[in-house]
């Protein structure tokens, strides 16, 4: 039996987590969260996670149940995502301390309990695979994950993964692609705030001050370049507290970002049949959750729509917390500034 | 007749430089005081070094020889006890050199560059007197004078606003050698020095170089964040582009110091800096240039500046105030006691020179640098 492939794609805190909430909760579909957030350690190892050429079953599996260092550093002091759901029970066959797989920071265990058994049968079979390029190798988990659990469609989503599109869509041809699109002024006001997308940022600053990551490599010859404010983030000194309360960012600069990943990621959507492509408003799903919600099943899973079961669904709809009109004017004019080219972007190519 | 010559840092930019002229110019023993390495010994960290420098300046091959037969290695640090130190050294010493310092200049090094610049002058004094030496030269900055502007004098520095730990590190170590009795002091003030005149060649990476390489950090962060962005919107910098930017060759500082520091010069304040340079504009035009950046919008008032704009002169804070108000630096007393005009356009900054340099610099730094690509 095959299986059929979809994804939630979009720039970062646009909402998708709630979305992907949403359809784990509908039944039939497998819900894979956060899988590609996760084994490229927070979007900063996407060359990493897609390596050219054949690759064995045991190095595949090798890349899913990574111990990546930057998601596993924030675990272990107690500042990981809200998104990673591992947690330190006593009989848990990991520990914070030790590390976590990718796998099962968030994928696993918002699929089952028994995530951890899971994981164990997935490394058995996964690791005997023959050698495949490494999209035949993520259609082959996708399906395996899905059949798992009974469902004949699966739908991944990571957060910000419009940075991945191009490669997604490589490996994953004939999938459906659902972007979804919120608001560039609320999205950035989010990531300033959310602590992967604050990891992500701090490292993007290191790698270029040190010339390498440092989560990845102790050459440490540029060190007295990093300016006092980024000092406490390297992986030897890292401090939670100072990550927590570190402010030296502004929205605008996510408004650039989120401008620069709308740009990039819309020039891989521009190329997908009409079919393959659906854009759905952040800003809809909450105000109309059912004709939304309806609307996007329909395009995943047309014999698939269930009016109760959508109905039921859309009480996890809640309201957002972020709101860029209660900034102060100035950041507010800076923030909309950085945004321009994102909705400009948009406005060009979504119709 | 034969006189005997002390340096600290010999293993540094200036200070091995200022090693390589006292083989040229004297024919007198040189001893060096080099801190061990745990992977290298005293003697192999000076002579690999001049290995390494003497061809890449393109110096003759015959001062190696002259090296061994003349260099004596004295292993230890400033900061032990001078009873250690001293015995090891046959005094009297004519000229003692004291050239180590930090050039950190970042708060949180602060203490670590006071306690080389300031503690080390401090240290570096004592041992000198325990050595009976006749003079003491002492490198310090031309930049003492912190925000001052107009003609810099060959003056002492009392009172002036410094504009990091480093300048003030240095205002405090000059007013304890000029203030130390015994022997003559004098005091050597390079502006930022680059590397040799002719071969480009250099091994320390701060002042212009840590500016190229923090625009190429910078323009690395910024295509991580949106690719693009600077050739879209050009970056907002505060400067003078018409006002002199004084880079010096560490030749021409190295050789009219020991020129000066061996005689017996009255003068004791000497400005080591270059009588022809480029603009700022000029200078940052070509940094930008090189390293792949747009160029940069001049404006007055840092409140046209945006939030990546501030960002960006936040990290260049360091290198912004040598940008700002006419620093122009007089040299009588250098050129006194030099008693002719150096070769200035040996060492003058032009054009096609600084953009050979910066390139050089350039292509090293990124050959060293793994490349990372944005991660897609």
């Amino acid at each position: 039996m095959n299986t059929q492939a979809a994804f939630i794609i979009g720039t970062g805190r646009c909402g998708s987590t709630l979305l992907s909430k949403m359809i784990n909760a509908y039944a039939g579909i497998t819900s894979v969260s956060e899988f590609f957030s996760m084994i490229t350690d927070l979007g900063t190892m996407i060359p990493e996670a897609f390596p050219e050429g054949p690759v064995s079953g045991a190095a595949f599996w090798n890349i899913l149940s990574g111990i990546y260092p930057k998601q596993n550093t924030m675990l272990r002091h107690g500042v990981a995502m809200k998104e990673v759901l591992y947690t330190d029970r006593p009989d848990a066959a990991f520990r914070a301390a030790t590390g976590v797989p990718a796998l099962l920071q968030t994928t696993l265990p918002h699929l089952t309990e028994d995530h951890d058994a899971l994981f164990e049968a997935l490394a058995r079979e996964v690791s005997c695979w023959p050698s495949a390029t490494v999209a035949v190798h993520y259609q082959q988990f996708m399906q395996t994950l899905c059949r798992q659990f009974g469902d004949v469609l699966w739908v991944e989503r990571s957060g910000g993964s419009l940075r991945i599109v191009h490669r997604l869509y490589e490996a994953f041809p004939r999938a459906r692609y659902v972007h979804l699109v919120r608001d560039g002024r609320n999205c950035a006001l989010s990531m300033e705030k959310h602590l992967g997308f604050r990891m992500a940022m701090l490292s993007f600053q290191m790698i270029e001050v040190l010339g390498v990551d440092p989560y990845l490599s102790d050459d440490r010859e540029f060190v007295d370049d990093l300016p006092d404010e980024l000092v406490d983030f390297l992986p030897e000194n890292f401090n939670p507290e100072a990550f927590r309360n570190y402010s030296d960012t502004q929205a605008s600069l996510f408004g650039h970002y989120w401008s620069g990943e709308l740009i990039q990621g819309l020039e891989t959507l521009q190329k997908m049949p009409a079919e393959q492509l659906l854009t759905v408003s952040y800003e809809d799903l909450l105000e109309y959750p059912e004709r939304t919600f309806r609307t996007i099943i329909e395009f995943l899973a047309p014999d698939r729509v269930d009016m109760d079961q959508i109905r039921e669904v859309c009480r996890l709809v809640g309201r957002p917390r972020s709101d860029w009109q209660a900034l102060p004017k100035r950041e507010r004019e800076l923030l909309a500034r950085s945004c321009e080219p994102g909705f400009m972007a948009l406005e060009a190519n979504v119709h | 007749m034969t006189q005997s010559h002390f340096i600290t840092g010999a293993t540094g930019f200036v200070g091995s430089y200022v090693l390589i002229e006292l083989l040229k110019q004297t024919n007198d023993t040189i001893y060096c005081l080099v801190r061990p390495k745990e992977d290298q010994a005293p003697e192999a960290r000076i002579f690999g070094l001049l290995d390494k420098l003497i061809p890449a300046y393109q110096e003759n091959p015959a001062l190696l020889a002259a090296a061994r037969r003349r260099v004596r290695i004295v292993a230890g640090d400033l900061s032990e006890s001078v009873l250690e130190i001293a015995p090891r050294i046959e005094s009297p010493i004519n000229c003692f050199w004291h050239v180590a310092a930090s050039l950190n200049y970042e708060e949180r090094f602060a203490d670590q560059i006071f306690e080389t610049n300031v503690m080390g002058t401090h240290y570096a004094l004592r041992l000198a007197k325990k050595l009976q030496t006749q003079y003491f030269n002492h490198f310090s900055t031309a930049y003492v004078v912190g925000k001052q502007q107009g003609i810099m004098r060959e003056e002492v520095v009392r009172h002036t606003e410094s504009n990091n730990a480093y300048e003030r590190s240095k205002v405090t170590s000059e007013l304890e050698v000029l203030s130390a009795t015994g022997m003559q002091t004098r005091i050597f003030r390079p502006s930022i020095v680059i590397g040799h005149s002719l071969t480009h060649e250099a091994f320390n990476f701060s002042g212009m170089y840590g500016f190229l390489r923090r625009l190429v950090q910078f323009r690395g962060m910024m295509e991580r964040i949106q690719t693009g962005y600077l050739d879209r919107n050009p970056i907002r910098m505060k400067m003078d582009p018409q006002v002199p930017l004084n880079l010096v060759p560490v030749d021409q500082v190295a050789q009219e110091a020991v020129q000066i520091g061996t005689t017996a010069a009255p003068q004791r304040i000497f400005n080591l800096t270059n009588k022809k340079v480029l603009t700022v504009g000029e200078t940052i035009g070509i940094m930008f240039d090189i390293a792949g950046v747009s160029q940069p919008e001049i404006v007055r008032d840092a409140a046209d500046f945006n939030w990546i704009d501030e960002k960006f002169n936040e990290k260049m804070e360091f290198y912004n105030s040598y940008l700002v108000g006419r620093k122009v630096f007089d040299r009588r007393n250098t050129d006194a006691a030099l008693q002719r005009a150096s070769d200035h356009d040996q060492y003058a900054i032009t054009r096609d020179r600084l953009v050979y340099k910066s390139s050089w610099y350039l292509n090293k730094l990124l050959s060293k640098r793994v490349r990372i690509p944005v991660s897609r």
